[in-house]
């Protein structure tokens, strides 16, 4: 509530060709203090994105009129910068890779959570105040020495495609790095869940460890995150997104 | 080893091969032998044509001597003065006339002439030189004349008898029982019995490789349709019915997708509705109702997409997989640990061997309480392992459990809850990326559940 309140005039456009969804959406999003607006086809959405300043668009893949996917390339192509989580009844993870790639931001399955689609409004929303640069989310790869992090399936790839599975705290951790490269985060900030204990917990040696040990399976992996001493670790090398 | 030998040779000749080059070897054996026999004889005959050209040509020249100039060629005879033709003995009887060459003479001599034709010991020829002469030792053996005698009556009406000598025409040994042939005929039919059982076996072996990778994959390529005509058509067949098999299978997926689709919209209408439900402990039990039929919506997708498989195949680090894996499951707090891996690189699906293993894994700390992940390697196959100490499952239900909706025995821990398709869509996601997954019982208690892939 408090982000909420902080940006009240943030614009959220719900497009949903069901009549009863949208409104039900709209009636949740009501809580939270948004502008709010609906569109049920591709049309109106157009209509809608000319004539008013929209932050958010929560978009259904299948509209009467046409396909989700085209309307966020058309968006992107144009070079605007609305954000888009998508919503839509197919749900593998291939539609997840092409939804993303495609320059939606963020991106649900239905049946969702309703507080779920409140939590990734929020978060798009105060990602897109903190600073407009950072889309990441349509970036699919993030280059670290010879290895490119695949940051939608969550996994490692070497030049020659071979996949290096990651646990979901090595996600969190090399993303984390990810973010900031070539800053030394401290345990709290690698370990946010277990801030209070962070300082003597032992699990995130572990973990580094463990991620260490699958960067330096490629020569020139080895020393890419770094203990600097009493302070944290540090990922040491240049980011490049693709 | 013997009995090895003759296990083996048994299992040859039992196949279609082993029937082929048998039927090929005898049949093509038996054939050449009775054309040998065949040549033999017409041999025979033709030894027999050429001795009596031989007696009819001395016999006429005898029989026109005698017509130009009877008195001087009488005297001649008598003093043997005409090598190969002398007067005949009186009283000779011809045991075995020649009825052959009694004709030919007929025809050359006139009706008239009644002749008398055959051969004869070599005596009669050469009354003196055979009968009280002795031989050197080198000569026993030498090859002594032949002698026939010919009778006729001439264009005078005179009988005349001459006997007639020839140098002695060796008849060739017979070569149909020679070895040798029989070794190369029996050689040459075995050879090209093979050759044909090759030939006849080979598309039917595509056809059983065909169907064997159809078994396992439902998805598998359609066989080249090349060969002779017959293989052509059963090829085409088969490409057809795998074809039509894919085709029921796909339809059935795409009906259990279709439906599956469409319950989303109505069921995301519901999960909002419910956030408008105020009665707090109603509200907790619908949620859980309607988690229930996401589950299984979502499952039956599962299902639907596992079976369309259009995931890349990749080369994946098989421990960073399970390890991950097993972290993440200890991370939720569900007692799952990695045991041992067998490193290198697999070819798969990632995402679909990902949930396939998740599945198992889930049935594991469900029904078994815990799970142990493990991996080996052996004769050019991977084994993923997830086994739990649980109470196992009854061996004629082991089957069963693949089929859709069913699930452990309410008396089981964790029984009859879940979708029972967790094993089903495991199976068909393992059949996308050609592994196969079998459940057996651990001899120490437990259930092994096994997914076996080319390494």
């Amino acid at each position: 509530m408090a982000d909420a309140a902080s940006f009240p005039s943030a614009t959220v456009l719900v497009a949903d060709d069901d009549a009863d969804i949208r409104d039900l959406i709209v009636g949740q999003l009501r809580q939270e203090n948004y502008r709010l607006l609906a569109a049920a086809n591709l049309a109106d959405l157009r209509q809608t994105l000319r004539d008013e300043a929209v932050d958010l668009i929560v978009l259904d893949l299948n509209l009467p009129d046409g396909d989700g996917l085209s309307l966020c390339r058309e968006l992107r192509a144009e070079g605007s910068d609305v954000q888009i989580i998508m919503v839509t009844a197919r749900g593998s993870a291939i539609d997840r890779v092409l939804g993303l790639e495609l320059g939606a931001d963020d991106y649900l399955t239905k049946p969702f959570e309703p507080r779920e689609l409140l939590v990734r409004i929020r978060n798009l929303l105060r990602r897109a105040r903190n600073g407009p640069a950072a889309r990441t989310g349509a970036m699919r790869y993030a280059h670290i020495g010879p290895w490119r992090v695949d940051l939608v399936q969550r996994r490692l790839v070497a030049p020659d495609d071979r996949l290096v599975m990651l646990s979901s705290a090595e996600f969190r951790l090399l993303s984390r790095f990810i973010d900031e490269p070539n800053v030394v985060l401290d345990r709290e900030t690698l370990l946010p869940e277990r801030r209070a204990t962070a300082a003597f917990d032992r699990s995130i040696d572990l973990q580094i460890s463990r991620l260490r040990h699958k960067l330096s399976s490629l020569p020139g992996g080895e020393d890419l995150i770094l203990t600097v001493r009493g302070e944290g670790y540090v990922l040491a090398c240049s980011v490049d997104h693709s | 080893m013997i009995r090895g030998i003759a296990g083996r040779a048994r299992a040859f000749f039992r196949s279609m091969a082993g029937q082929i080059f048998l039927i090929l070897t005898l049949g093509m054996s038996v054939a050449a032998i009775v054309a040998l026999l065949v040549a033999e004889q017409t041999r025979r005959h033709d030894f027999e044509r050429v001795r009596r050209q031989r007696v009819l040509a001395s016999a006429i020249d005898v029989a026109d001597r005698f017509r130009r100039d009877p008195r001087r060629i009488e005297k001649m005879m008598a003093t043997h003065s005409i090598i190969g033709a002398a007067p005949a003995p009186e009283g000779i009887s011809l045991n075995e006339p020649d009825g052959d060459l009694q004709s030919l003479l007929r025809a050359r001599l006139g009706p008239q002439s009644q002749p008398e034709a055959g051969q004869v010991p070599v005596g009669l020829c050469f009354p003196d030189r055979y009968r009280s002469k002795e031989l050197v030792a080198g000569l026993i053996d030498a090859p002594r004349p032949d002698c026939w005698v010919v009778r006729y009556t001439d264009g005078t009406g005179q009988r005349r008898a001459i006997a007639l000598s020839f140098p002695r025409i060796a008849k060739p040994p017979s070569t149909i029982f020679n070895p040798l042939y029989l070794i190369v005929i029996v050689a040459a039919s075995a050879g090209l019995g093979i050759l044909v059982a090759r030939i006849v076996a080979t598309p039917l072996r595509r056809l059983e490789q065909a169907a064997e990778a159809f078994s396992v994959s439902l998805d598998p390529e359609e066989i080249p349709e090349r060969g002779p005509e017959e293989v052509r058509a059963a090829l085409s067949t088969f490409n057809l019915m795998q074809r039509r098999a894919r085709a029921g299978f796909a339809e059935r997926t795409q009906l259990l997708a279709a439906i599956s689709h469409d319950l989303q919209t109505p069921l995301t209408r519901l999960r909002l509705r419910l956030e408008l439900v105020e009665n707090e402990e109603l509200r907790a039990r619908l949620l859980q109702d309607h988690q229930a039929m996401q589950t299984l919506v979502r499952e039956g997708l599962d299902l639907a997409s596992s079976i369309e498989a259009r995931e890349e195949w990749s080369a994946l680090d098989i421990d960073s997989l399970l390890t991950s894996m097993a972290e993440d499951a200890e991370e939720l707090g569900a007692p799952v640990r990695f045991l041992s891996g067998c490193g290198g690189t697999v070819r798969v699906k990632p995402n679909a061997l990902t949930r396939c293993i998740a599945n198992l894994v889930d049935n594991a700390v469900r029904y078994g309480g815990s799970a142990e992940i493990s991996c080996a390697r052996s004769g050019g196959r991977l084994m993923i392992h997830v086994r739990d100490h649980g109470p196992g499952i009854p061996v004629d239900q082991l089957d069963q459990m693949f089929e859709p909706f069913t699930r452990g025995v309410s008396s089981q821990p964790g029984g009859r809850h879940g979708t029972g398709i967790g094993l089903t869509i495991c199976r068909s996601l393992a059949m996308s990326f050609e592994a196969s997954v079998r459940l057996r019982n651990a001899d120490d208690g437990g259930l092994i559940a096994t997914i076996d892939m080319k390494a």
